[in-house]
Order: C-alpha cells, then sequence, then structure tokens
C-alpha cells in the first residue's frame, strides 16, 4: 500500500505536470471555467485515490482524461441538461482565415450540442484521438463514437447553416460528413 | 483529400478557446482535494472495519430465511460466545514480510493460480450483459401461501433485477423479512455522499425501495425486525440524521430524523445502536430508540461485540486492535495507522494493520486471545496477493471460510480477476464468473 506521504507528494507532482492541460480540456467539455473547475477537482480526486493502482506515472494523465469524461458524462446524466454561461475570454489575434465571428458562433453550438457528441467532437479535433482512442476514453464501442461525432457535426453543420444571420463567413457544404 | 471547412473551424475555436485557460494554481488544487481524498480512503478504511459487524450481524440472523418456509418465523439467535479461553494471554507473530508486487505482477500471479469453482458464494451482486445489476441470492423456501414465482437461475438461485440507474451495491444483509440491499448509485463518482444511494428491502420477487440517499453502513436489530442507517439531510450543508424502518411489518415511510453535523452508524447489539459522532465519540441508543442510555466513551467500537475485537482510536488518531480478555479486561494486540477486520467465523477473523511506516501486516485472528501469523504457501504467496490491494478490498462475497478478493489490471479497472483466498490454509485458486456475468459489483 502506498504511503498517505509518498501518495500526497505523487498527486502534487502530477498536479504541477498536468493540471493546466486538464483544465483546458475541462473547459472545451463543459464550457465555462467554474464549472471546468468543479469537474477537474472532481475528477483529480478519483487520480488521487486511484494512484496507488497506477505504477507506469505516464498512464496517469490519460487515466484523468478517461476520469474527466466519464464523470462529465455521469453529470450530466445525473443533473440533466443546464445553461452553460459561455466565457468573456480575450480572443487571440487571428492566426487563421476564420474569424472571431465563426469561432464564437460554433463555440456556441458546440455547447448545445449532447454532452457525448460535444466530448466525442473535443476528443477528435482537439485531442486528436483516433476514434478506437475515443471508444476507451469515453467507454464506449467504435460504433457508438463514430455515431456521436456522424450526429454532432451533422448538427453543428444544420444549425450553422440554417441560421443565416450567424452562418459562418465560410459557408461550409452540407452532408459532408454524413 | 478535401479539407472540411467545419472540421477546421472546430480545431481552430476548440484551440482557440483552450489556450485562454491559464493553467489553475498548484496549491489551489491541491488544497482543493487532498482533504477530500484523505477523508475517502478514511472513511474507506473505517467502513472495511465496520463491515465486520455486518458480517457478524450476517452470520447471526443467516438461519432466518431458511426457516420461515415452515410458517415458525423468525428465530432470532446471538452470535456464540467465545470458544477459546478469555483469559489466555495474547501473542503476536508477525509473519516475514513477502516481496512486494507490482499491480501488473499481482495481475499475472493471479491468472495463474489454479481455477476454482466459480462464485457461488451466498449472495451477491452483478452485473449483467445489459449493463443491469442484480442480486442473487441462495435458495429460499417460498413463505406459505406466497403466489409470487421468483426468478431463478440454473442453480435455484434467487435473481432480482436493481432499477436503472443502479452502480453497486456495498452492503447485503439478511433479514427476518428478506435482504437489505445498499447500493450506490450509477452517476456516482465520487467524493464521500452519494445522494442517490439506495437502501432496498429484497424481497423474493422484487426490490423495495426503503431510503434514499444512505450515508455508510446500515445496521438491523438484534431480531432482524428493524434496519437503522444514516441518510443525508443536506447535501451543501453536509447535515446527516438517523433513521430507522421497520421490517416486519413493512414500513416504509417514518419521520424526517433530526439533521447532525456527522454521525456514522456502527452497528446495533442488543445495548442498542451504537454511533459514531465526528469525534470519535460513541454514543448508545436504548433499544427503541430513545434517549442515550449513558455510554459515552472515548471508543470507537467497529465489529460486534459478540466478536471482542474492537478497534480504538487513538488521541494521536493511530487504531488499535483490542480483544476482551477477561470479564472487564482488554488487552491490545496490535496498533498501526490503519486496521481492519473481516469476521470468517464466530472464532476467526483475518486483520491487516498498517503502520506507522504504511507497512501493512496480515493476521490471522485465532480465537478471542491469539493473533498469529498467516500460513505463507511454498509456491505463490496469497498473502502477498491479497494484502497488496488497497485497503484490502474484501466484500461479503466470499463465505465464512474464504476471502473473495477482486484483482484488477491495472490499466483496465474494469478487468477483474477473482481469487478466493482460505486464510486458514494459506491456499489461493481463482473464482470465475458464473456464466453470463460481467462483474461483480458487490
Amino acid at each position: 500500500m502506498a504511503s498517505t506521504h509518498s501518495r500526497d507528494r505523487e498527486f502534487t507532482a502530477f498536479v504541477e505536470r498536468s493540471a493546466g492541460a486538464l483544465r483546458r480540456y475541462c473547459l472545451l467539455l463543459t464550457g465555462s471555467l467554474p464549472a471546468a473547475d468543479d469537474l477537474l477537482q472532481d475528477a483529480l480526486l478519483q487520480v488521487y485515490l486511484a494512484l496507488p493502482r497506477v505504477d507506469d506515472l505516464d498512464l496517469l494523465e490519460p487515466y484523468a482524461r478517461r476520469t474527466i469524461t466519464r464523470t462529465h458524462i455521469s453529470r450530466w446524466r445525473q443533473w440533466g441538461r443546464r445553461e452553460f454561461p459561455t466565457e468573456v475570454v480575450r480572443e487571440p489575434e487571428p492566426v487563421d482565415d476564420t474569424t472571431v465571428e465563426d469561432r464564437d458562433e460554433i463555440w456556441r453550438l458546440l455547447q448545445a450540442l449532447p454532452p457525448r457528441q460535444r466530448t466525442a467532437i473535443v476528443l477528435r479535433f482537439y485531442e486528436d484521438l483516433t476514434e478506437s482512442d475515443i471508444a476507451e476514453t469515453m467507454g464506449c464501442s467504435i460504433g457508438t463514437v463514430k455515431s456521436h461525432l456522424s450526429r454532432g457535426l451533422a448538427r453543428l453543420r444544420s444549425d450553422l447553416t440554417a441560421d443565416d444571420s450567424h452562418s459562418p463567413s465560410h459557408p461550409l457544404p452540407e452532408g459532408q460528413l454524413r | 483529400m478535401n479539407r472540411d471547412p467545419l472540421t477546421d473551424l472546430l480545431r481552430t475555436t476548440l484551440s482557440t478557446h483552450a489556450d485562454q485557460v491559464p493553467a489553475p494554481d498548484t496549491d489551489d488544487v491541491v488544497d482543493g482535494v487532498l482533504p477530500r481524498g484523505h477523508r475517502v480512503l478514511h472513511r474507506r478504511r473505517a467502513a472495511a472495519g465496520v463491515g465486520v459487524g455486518g458480517v457478524a450481524v450476517a452470520l447471526a440472523t443467516a438461519g432466518w430465511l431458511t426457516t420461515r418456509g415452515d410458517g415458525t418465523g423468525p428465530t432470532p439467535t446471538i452470535a456464540q460466545s467465545p470458544s477459546t479461553s478469555a483469559t489466555s494471554t495474547p501473542t503476536v507473530t508477525e509473519r516475514s514480510q513477502a516481496p512486494a508486487l507490482t499491480e501488473l505482477e499481482r495481475w499475472e500471479l493471479a491468472q495463474k493460480l489454479p481455477v476454482g469453482r466459480p462464485i457461488h458464494s451466498a449472495w451477491r451482486a452483478e452485473r449483467t450483459a445489459d449493463w443491469r445489476v442484480r442480486v442473487v441470492l441462495p435458495y429460499w423456501d417460498d413463505p406459505a401461501g406466497s403466489s409470487e414465482t421468483p426468478t431463478r437461475d440454473a442453480a435455484g438461485n434467487i435473481l432480482v433485477t436493481l432499477p436503472k440507474g443502479t452502480g453497486m451495491v456495498t452492503q447485503i444483509i439478511p433479514t427476518a423479512a428478506g435482504y437489505l440491499v445498499a447500493s450506490q448509485s450509477d452517476s456516482f463518482t465520487g467524493g464521500d455522499m452519494d445522494p442517490g444511494a439506495t437502501l432496498y428491502l429484497v424481497t423474493r420477487t422484487k426490490a423495495i425501495p426503503l431510503l434514499t440517499g444512505i450515508h455508510g453502513p446500515v445496521a438491523v436489530n438484534p431480531t432482524g425486525e428493524r434496519v437503522a442507517a444514516v441518510v443525508i439531510v443536506d447535501e451543501r450543508a453536509r447535515t446527516f440524521g438517523l433513521v430507522e424502518r421497520q421490517l416486519v411489518p413493512l414500513q416504509t415511510h417514518g419521520p424526517a430524523p433530526t439533521p447532525q453535523d456527522d454521525v456514522s452508524l456502527l452497528l446495533w447489539s442488543d445495548e442498542g445502536q451504537w454511533t459514531n459522532s465526528g469525534d470519535n465519540w460513541t454514543f448508545v441508543r436504548g433499544p427503541n430508540g430513545g434517549e442515550t442510555i449513558g455510554r459515552k466513551v472515548m471508543k470507537a467500537v467497529q465489529v460486534a461485540p459478540s466478536m471482542v475485537y474492537s478497534v480504538d482510536r487513538q488521541p494521536d488518531g493511530r487504531q488499535c486492535i483490542v480483544v476482551q480478555s477477561g470479564p472487564h479486561d482488554a488487552t491490545t494486540l496490535g496498533c498501526g495507522q490503519y486496521v481492519s477486520l473481516l469476521a470468517l467465523s464466530n472464532a476467526q477473523a483475518v486483520v491487516t494493520v498498517t503502520d506507522d511506516s504504511d507497512v501493512v501486516s496480515t493476521y490471522l485472528a485465532d480465537g478471542y486471545s491469539a493473533l498469529e501469523s498467516l500460513t505463507v504457501p511454498d509456491a505463490i504467496d496469497p498473502v502477498s496477493l491479497i494484502e497488496a490491494v488497497e485497503e484490502i478490498e474484501v466484500n461479503g462475497a466470499g463465505d465464512t471460510y474464504h476471502v473473495l478478493v477482486p484483482i484488477r489490471h491495472p490499466d483496465d479497472p474494469s478487468r477483474q480477476v477473482f481469487v478466493r483466498w482460505d486464510p486458514v490454509a494459506g491456499t489461493a485458486e481463482q473464482a470465475p464468473l458464473p456464466d453470463g456475468v460481467e462483474q461483480i459489483v458487490g
């Protein structure tokens, strides 16, 4: 059994190393910093309790990501859909040819997606995970991941093209990823 | 390959928002998590000890259910008296420490053990392939005149599926009215409070919810006709309350509990309900639930008095295993940072002691006065398999001679191998899951 003191030290080192990346991931799942911090705290508690079972500390961050993902989905299932306040954050200088309005719009639409679809999209397009790795992280089958991605993208595409007032500056082809 | 503007936009948007998130202050995060983690660890370790009370009560009450079929009703029995002299001198022999195993080595060793009979303990909870939790109860004669036909498996065990949303089972206790099943909710992801934790009375055909928001172990009175539990009164304010329900005849509702800052239920003996407050004072309430009858001792008894073993918390936070060595005498066998006990029978218990250096020793407590070392077999040391498992995750899935210990794969906790461990003989074997069962969850 790991010593409580050594467990605390390992945990602190892990937080120093990984909390920044995990907090970013939590924000993308929840849409707001307060909710992200709540989620991060709860997930890190699970990481702390699991520390003695993890021999390879390199596996800790993937474990934390899995825990965050499943905690987020479970929370939503427990509490139901809630309002997700959008953070007012300083926009950086544009780094590509998309506009701030485009990104604001897609960000708003992302928050409206069901949590499983949003999670799958974040894992695919932010974490760059394969569908197999997403399935592992979310605890579901690859087929389910494909379904979440497909439906999530289709809904985003539909919402974007349906709302002319918020349409992006680059019209999106219908059904490309269906 | 065509680039999809939507996915490009998604990548940019997600990265842009993520880049705006500053790294959290490490001290803030650690300060927020560690106290909660310590509380959970402490509660788990305490629960391992309190669970012995449940086992002891189970041993004392197991006869009821098999005597109901002839219409004679429950026959309350009290756990047997010690079979060994209560005045003999306690002896403690520490066995030699086995080399520490990594999680993976333990997993691999467990899989090399001989395969024994499938798990078919007296009662258990399983997760089925369709992700439902069901309890498996031993053969149970139909009460006279009952028209209810239970669902049974091929072995004749009764199967009762719990409602959707059940995550795992934490306690199964036989009573005069059926089995009490304490469960956690599927949405519970950690922390020390689960508002969805539900206590069911499981009869031969259905699960009747008795209490929700139960917190910690539940206790049944010596006749098996009443149950007490601590429930969450206000989650935000962290207040709790002690409630009772009558099982025979069944009453599913009762008065609201009085909110208290912290209370845990230890056991329900002939003397009344033993509760432990947050400052480790133990109170005994009268059998009728009335006022405290005067016992207010600096002592946290975590096992049934019939087992005689007890766990005392010292002012410095350490715990000591105490046995009764005479009518009015108690003797300390050993102390450590944490101790836990598992009753195998009325005369034997498995004891683990974590010393100040976090070295774990596992003993077999034999009789009421001696604590002896465990036998270590030559080939594979099952003790080292067992003791390295965090908080010796024993549950009620064994029997009175064996302990079932889940060994989990380090990378995938959902993969489990059960080791059936006989601490007396020092042998271990694999206990396969029954056909059609994905996991044992309680």
